[in-house]
C-alpha cells in the first residue's frame, strides 16, 4: 500500500485549476466477438475516461432463422432497463487477472436506474440507452358515451386517478355531439394504446434497427469515480462482456401479435467501444514518474458481489419466514441490494419489463439483518414508506423515483392481498396492458456505512438477512430467486505499472 | 474525536403516547409525542422520518372512499380525498421540538400551511408521481391523490425543521428530544371534489368524514462513536448549536390596503413568507384548506373563482421600506396573464437559495395541461375557471401556488435584527368593484437560533 490516495486528475471531480489537456476519442473494436460475448483491449495510451461508451446493436430474427421482415416491428428494450439488458457479466482484467467484476449487469442496473431523475431519464438514458419507464397520471384506456360527466373524465372510464406511461390526454368523445366544436378528437379504445417509440424499436434487418450506448462505469464498478491511467500500466487492460441469455425476457421484449420464439443477433461492426483517453502534456509525466518510481497510488472502489437463493412462497393465509445467510467475513460491507426476482415458471417474464423484476409481496413483510448476533434494526421493518426510504439511502443518499404502485402491492389490493383497482392504468404498452407491472420494482436496500462512507466490516459469522410475511392467496407457492448484491469496499494500488488488488 | 470509527445505526421509536396506537382528531389522540432518549450518539436529523399508515374513512369510519369510480360521477357519494401537494403533511398543525427536560428548541404553529408554500416549489409533477407519493402521500394531481386515498397506505415523512434539517444533532448535548405533533382538524385535511363537482357534497355525511394514523413510528440514522468518543460525549456539557427555524404568525386581510405590523423580534431574519387562503376555507369539507390562491371575489354564481390583481406588495423594517426598496409591481404581467418573472424569482428567492424554474405548477402546465379548446371551429383560450367545455381535466389541478415573500440576506446567511423594530407589510389589491371577503394570511420567518450549553444549562437566543 503506497499510503497514497489518487491524485484529482484521475478521480471524475472538477480539477483545482485549468489544466491543459486534450481528448482523444478512438474507436474500439472488439478483439474477439460471438454471439456470446466479446472482448475489448484498451491502447496503452493516456487517461481512460470513465465515461467512455460502449455501442451495441441487434436484430429479430425468428427461431428458425427466418428473417421476419425487413422493417417489422419485432422487439423491444425491456422498458425499465434498456440496453443494459443485453448483458449479463462484465468484467475488467489487468494483465489477465480479474480486477472487478459485475454479475447480472442488466438486473443491477435496473436497479440504478430507479434512481435517475425523470428529467434524465427523459432527456439522456432514453435516448442513449432505450427503456421506457416514466410514469404520470394517466387514464383507464375505456372510454365512456358522450355526456356532463364524461367531460369532467374527459371521456375516459373509470378508475380514475391511475398511473402509467405518457400518452395521450386528450380522447375525450364529443361533448356536444353533432355540434359545432368538430375538432375534438373522438378517440377509440384501441388508439388509446401506447408503442414503444420509433427510434427504438428493433426490428429484422440491422439498418432498421437503433445502436444503443452504455457507459464504462455502468459496467464495471471500479470505474465508477475513476479514470484508469491507462499510460502508466504496463499490462494488458481488457473489458470482457458476455451477452445475456437469448431468450424472450433477457435482452427483448416482443409486441403482441408478433409469432414467437424469436431470437436475436448481435451486430459485429456495430460492436464498439467510443474510447475517450485525456492527455494533460504538462502533468502526465510527474503522474507517471509517481506510479512507475515512487509507489504509485491506492485505489478504493466499491465491489459489487453478487448471491442468489431460491424459495418457494407458502401456502396462502401462512406465515413464513425467510432466512439468508451471507457469508462475507473480514469484508467491509457498504450496503445490500435484495431483489426478489418473480421466477415462477419457466423463463418467467413480465411483460414490457422481461426478467428484470423484484416482485414485492401482495400482503408486505417485514424484515430484518443481524450482524454477529445482533440486529440491525431495532425492531424490523415492517412499514413499506420506511422500507423505501432505507432503500433511498442506499446509494449516497440519491431517492429512488418510482411511484408507489411499482413499488409495492398496498394501495392496489384489498385486506387479503386479492385485486382491488389496481393503480397502475390498463392502457396498454405495446399490446400489453400495463397493470401488470403493479409491485415489480420492490427493490429493498441496506445501507450499513458510516456518515464518512466506511462499510461495516464484519466477522467470519454470516450475516442473516430474514424476512417474514404473511402470503397472500395470490402469491401462494409462488417461486422468488431472491438476489443479493453486496457492495464491498476494495483497494487496488497502481505502482511500476502494475496494479494490485491489496485489499 | 475521530468519526471514522463510528457505526451507522438505525433508530425507531414508538409514540410515547402510544394508547391503543391510534392517532386521529376523532377516533383516537391528536397529539403524538416522540422521546428521543438523551444518548451519546450523533442524530441525523435529515434521515428522521415519521411513518405509519393512513387511512380515510366517512364519518361512520366504516366506509372508505371510492374516488375511482366516484370523482366524476353526477350523484358521488364516496368521493373526498386529501390534498396532492402536501400529502400527510396537512396533517401537522404544529409541531413542536424540545428537549426532554422541557426547553423548546422550535415550534411552528399551521405547519401545514407552511408546507403547502415550501414542498411544490421544490418539486416537479414527474417528482411527485414518481417517488415523492410512497413517502408524501400526495401525487400532486388532486384525480391521482384521490384515488391513492381509496384505500389505507403507508407513509414516510421527513419533519421540515431547520432544527432538525441543519448540522447534526448531539444528542447527549441536546438533553435527548421530545418530537411533538398536533394533528390538524379532518374537516382541514379532508376535502370533497366540490371545487368541480358541484354535486360532491360526501365528505360532510354522518358527521364528517375523518382520518386515523395507525402504526406510527419515528426513526433515524444515528452515527454511534466509539467507546472512546461515547466517553467523549457524556462528559461534555457545554458547546453550541446553530439552526434555522421557523416562526408563524397570523392575519386576517380585510380590505384592499392591508397594512399589518407584526413584532416577530427575531435577530437573525433570513426570510418572510407567506400563503393565503379565503377564510371561509379553511376548515371547511368542501374546500382544500391547503390551497395557496391570490386573493378571489365572487363571480356571477356568487363563488370565489375570480382572481384579484395584486397591485402593489412593500415590505418594511420599522418603518422603511427593507429589504427591496421598491413596490413589487406584478399589475401588467398579471392582466396579462403572461409569466411573472420578477415577483416569482423574488418569491422563490425567499424560499430557497438557487432559483430554479421547474417548479410544481411550472411543470404540471408544461407536462400535461391543455389551456386551449375549440369553439365554433377556432382553438381559443379557455377561461380560467371555466369547467363544462374543458377537454382537459389536468389544467383544473393548475390551482394556484402563490406565495409572497422575501429574503434578507442571501449573502452572509446571518440575517436582518428585527428586535425592536416590527416587520411590515402593505398589500394593495384592485378589487374592481368587488367585495372583498376575509382572507386569511398566514406569515413565516426564518431565522437563525443558537443554543448556549452551559454545565448542563440550556439558553435558546434568537
Amino acid at each position: 500500500m503506497s499510503g497514497r490516495s489518487l491524485p484529482a486528475l484521475l478521480r471524475t471531480n472538477v480539477l483545482q485549476r485549468p489544466e491543459t489537456q486534450s481528448v482523444d476519442t478512438s474507436i474500439l473494436r472488439p478483439v474477439n466477438f460471438s454471439q456470446q460475448g466479446c472482448k475489448f483491449v484498451f491502447e496503452k495510451k493516456g487517461i481512460l475516461d470513465s465515461n467512455s461508451h460502449l455501442q451495441m446493436k441487434l436484430r429479430v430474427k425468428s427461431a428458425n432463422g427466418v428473417d421476419v421482415g425487413a422493417n417489422v416491428f419485432a422487439g423491444y428494450l425491456p422498458t425499465g432497463t434498456g440496453a443494459l439488458s443485453w448483458i449479463r457479466r462484465a468484467f475488467l482484467t489487468i494483465g489477465g487477472r480479474r480486477i472487478s467484476n459485475l454479475d447480472e449487469v442488466g438486473q443491477y442496473n435496473t436497479w440504478m436506474r430507479l434512481h435517475y431523475s425523470n428529467e434524465y431519464k427523459k432527456g439522456v438514458i432514453m435516448p442513449k440507452q432505450g427503456g421506457n419507464d416514466i410514469f404520470v397520471g394517466s387514464t383507464a384506456r375505456g372510454l365512456i358515451a358522450p355526456s356532463a360527466s364524461s367531460v369532467n373524465a374527459r371521456g375516459f372510464s373509470a378508475p380514475y386517478g391511475v398511473l402509467g406511461r405518457e400518452g395521450t390526454e386528450y380522447a375525450l368523445t364529443e361533448f356536444n355531439a353533432g355540434g359545432v366544436d368538430g375538432g375534438v378528437q373522438n378517440n377509440t379504445t384501441a388508439e388509446m394504446g401506447l408503442s414503444t417509440a420509433e427510434e427504438q424499436k428493433i426490428k429484422g434487418d440491422f439498418n432498421n434497427c437503433p445502436t444503443f450506448m452504455v457507459g464504462l462505469s455502468q459496467l464495471i464498478p471500479f470505474m465508477r469515480g475513476l479514470q484508469l491511467p491507462l499510460f502508466a500500466i504496463n499490462q494488458e487492460v481488457a473489458l470482457n462482456i458476455e451477452w445475456s441469455d437469448d431468450a424472450l425476457g433477457h435482452r427483448v421484449q416482443n409486441p403482441t401479435g408478433t409469432t414467437a420464439p424469436l431470437i436475436t443477433e448481435f451486430s459485429e461492426p456495430d460492436c464498439l467501444i467510443c474510447a475517450d483517453y485525456l492527455f494533460y502534456p504538462d502533468l502526465m509525466e510527474g503522474l507517471a514518474d509517481e506510479i512507475m518510481n515512487k509507489g504509485g497510488y491506492d485505489v478504493p472502489y466499491d465491489e459489487m458481489l453478487t448471491q442468489e437463493n431460491t424459495i418457494t412462497v407458502a401456502s396462502g393465509g401462512d406465515t413464513q419466514s425467510l432466512e439468508f445467510q451471507l457469508a462475507y467475513g473480514g469484508k467491509k460491507v457498504k450496503s445490500i441490494v435484495i431483489q426478489k426476482q418473480d421466477v415462477d415458471g419457466a423463463n418467467l417474464e413480465i411483460n414490457n419489463i422481461g426478467i428484470y423484476n423484484s416482485m414485492a409481496y401482495r400482503l408486505g413483510k417485514e424484515m430484518q439483518l443481524n450482524i454477529d448476533s445482533q440486529n440491525w434494526y431495532s425492531m424490523p421493518l415492517k412499514n413499506s414508506s420506511l422500507q423505501k426510504s432505507e432503500s433511498d439511502a442506499v446509494e449516497d443518499g440519491l431517492p429512488i423515483m418510482l411511484c408507489d404502485y411499482r413499488w409495492s402491492w398496498k394501495s392496489s389490493t384489498l385486506d387479503d392481498g386479492s385485486d382491488d383497482v389496481l393503480g397502475i392504468s390498463d392502457r396498454q404498452l405495446n399490446g400489453y396492458d400495463q397493470t401488470s407491472e403493479v409491485g415489480t420494482m420492490h427493490w429493498d436496500g441496506i445501507k450499513l456505512s458510516n456518515a464518512f462512507g466506511q462499510g461495516k466490516r464484519v466477522s467470519n459469522l454470516p450475516m442473516i438477512y430474514s424476512e417474514r410475511l404473511v402470503v397472500a392467496t395470490d402469491d401462494d407457492g409462488q417461486q422468488r430467486r431472491y438476489r443479493f448484491f453486496v457492495k464491498t469496499q476494495r483497494v487496488a494500488n497502481i505502482s511500476s505499472g502494475i496494479v494490485n488488488v491489496i485489499e | 474525536m475521530s468519526y471514522n470509527g463510528t457505526t451507522r445505526e438505525f433508530i425507531q421509536l414508538n409514540a410515547t403516547n402510544l394508547g391503543d396506537g391510534t392517532f386521529s382528531d376523532r377516533s383516537g389522540l391528536n397529539q403524538i409525542i416522540f422521546d428521543i432518549p438523551r444518548m451519546p450518539k450523533i442524530m441525523n436529523g435529515k434521515s428522521l422520518r415519521i411513518s405509519g399508515t393512513f387511512k380515510v374513512s366517512d364519518g361512520t369510519g366504516a366506509v372508505l372512499p371510492l374516488n375511482s369510480t366516484d370523482f366524476f360521477a353526477s350523484a358521488p357519494t364516496r368521493d373526498f380525498y386529501i390534498d396532492g401537494r402536501s400529502g400527510i403533511h396537512s396533517c401537522i398543525e404544529t409541531l413542536t421540538i424540545q428537549s426532554l427536560n422541557g426547553a423548546t428548541y422550535s415550534t411552528i404553529k399551521s405547519y401545514n400551511r407552511l408546507t403547502a408554500s415550501l414542498l411544490p416549489l421544490y418539486d416537479s409533477i414527474n417528482t411527485y408521481l414518481n417517488g415523492n407519493d410512497s413517502g408524501l402521500g400526495g401525487l400532486g394531481k388532486d384525480v391521482s391523490t384521490a384515488k391513492k386515498c381509496d384505500r389505507p397506505f403507508d407513509f414516510c415523512i421527513p419533519l421540515l425543521d431547520g432544527f432538525l434539517q441543519g448540522q447534526p444533532v448531539d444528542l447527549q448535548l441536546v438533553q435527548g428530544l421530545r418530537i411533538i405533533i398536533t394533528l390538524a382538524n379532518s374537516n382541514y385535511v379532508i376535502n370533497n371534489n366540490k371545487w368541480r363537482n358541484s354535486a360532491s357534497n360526501s365528505a360532510k355525511d354522518d358527521g364528517g368524514a375523518f382520518y386515523a394514523i395507525t402504526n406510527v413510528l419515528c426513526s433515524f440514522e444515528a452515527e454511534c462513536p466509539t467507546t472512546e468518543g461515547r466517553r467523549a460525549m457524556l462528559q461534555n456539557r457545554n458547546g453550541v448549536m446553530e439552526y434555522n427555524t421557523y416562526s408563524s404568525f397570523y392575519n386576517v386581510l380585510n380590505s384592499d390596503d392591508h397594512n399589518i405590523s407584526l413584532n416577530i423580534n427575531t435577530g437573525r431574519t433570513l426570510n418572510v413568507i407567506s400563503n393565503i387562503i379565503p377564510s371561509n376555507w379553511v376548515s371547511n369539507y368542501d374546500y382544500n384548506s391547503q390551497r395557496t390562491t391570490q386573493v378571489l371575489t365572487v363571480d356571477g354564481a356568487g363563488e370565489l373563482k375570480n382572481r384579484v390583481l395584486l397591485e402593489e406588495l412593500t415590505f418594511t423594517k420599522g418603518g422603511m421600506r427593507l429589504p427591496l426598496d421598491f413596490e413589487v409591481d406584478s399589475n401588467e404581467t398579471e392582466g396579462q396573464g403572461i409569466a411573472d418573472s420578477f415577483a416569482n424569482w423574488e418569491e422563490l428567492n425567499a424560499l430557497r437559495d438557487t432559483w430554479v424554474s421547474g417548479n410544481f405548477v411550472k411543470s404540471l402546465q408544461t407536462e400535461l395541461s391543455n389551456p386551449y379548446q375549440r369553439i365554433g371551429g377556432l382553438t381559443v383560450k379557455q377561461a380560467r375557471f371555466n369547467r363544462k367545455d374543458k377537454p382537459a381535466l389536468v389544467d383544473e389541478d393548475k390551482v394556484q401556488q402563490f406565495t409572497m415573500g422575501f429574503s434578507t440576506d442571501k449573502i452572509t446567511d446571518n440575517g436582518t435584527n428585527y428586535k425592536g423594530t416590527p416587520l411590515g407589510m402593505r398589500i394593495r389589491h384592485n378589487l374592481q368593484g368587488k367585495v372583498l371577503v376575509p382572507h386569511s394570511l398566514f406569515l413565516y420567518v426564518k431565522h437563525k437560533n443558537t443554543i448556549m450549553f452551559q454545565n448542563g444549562m440550556v439558553n435558546v437566543m434568537n
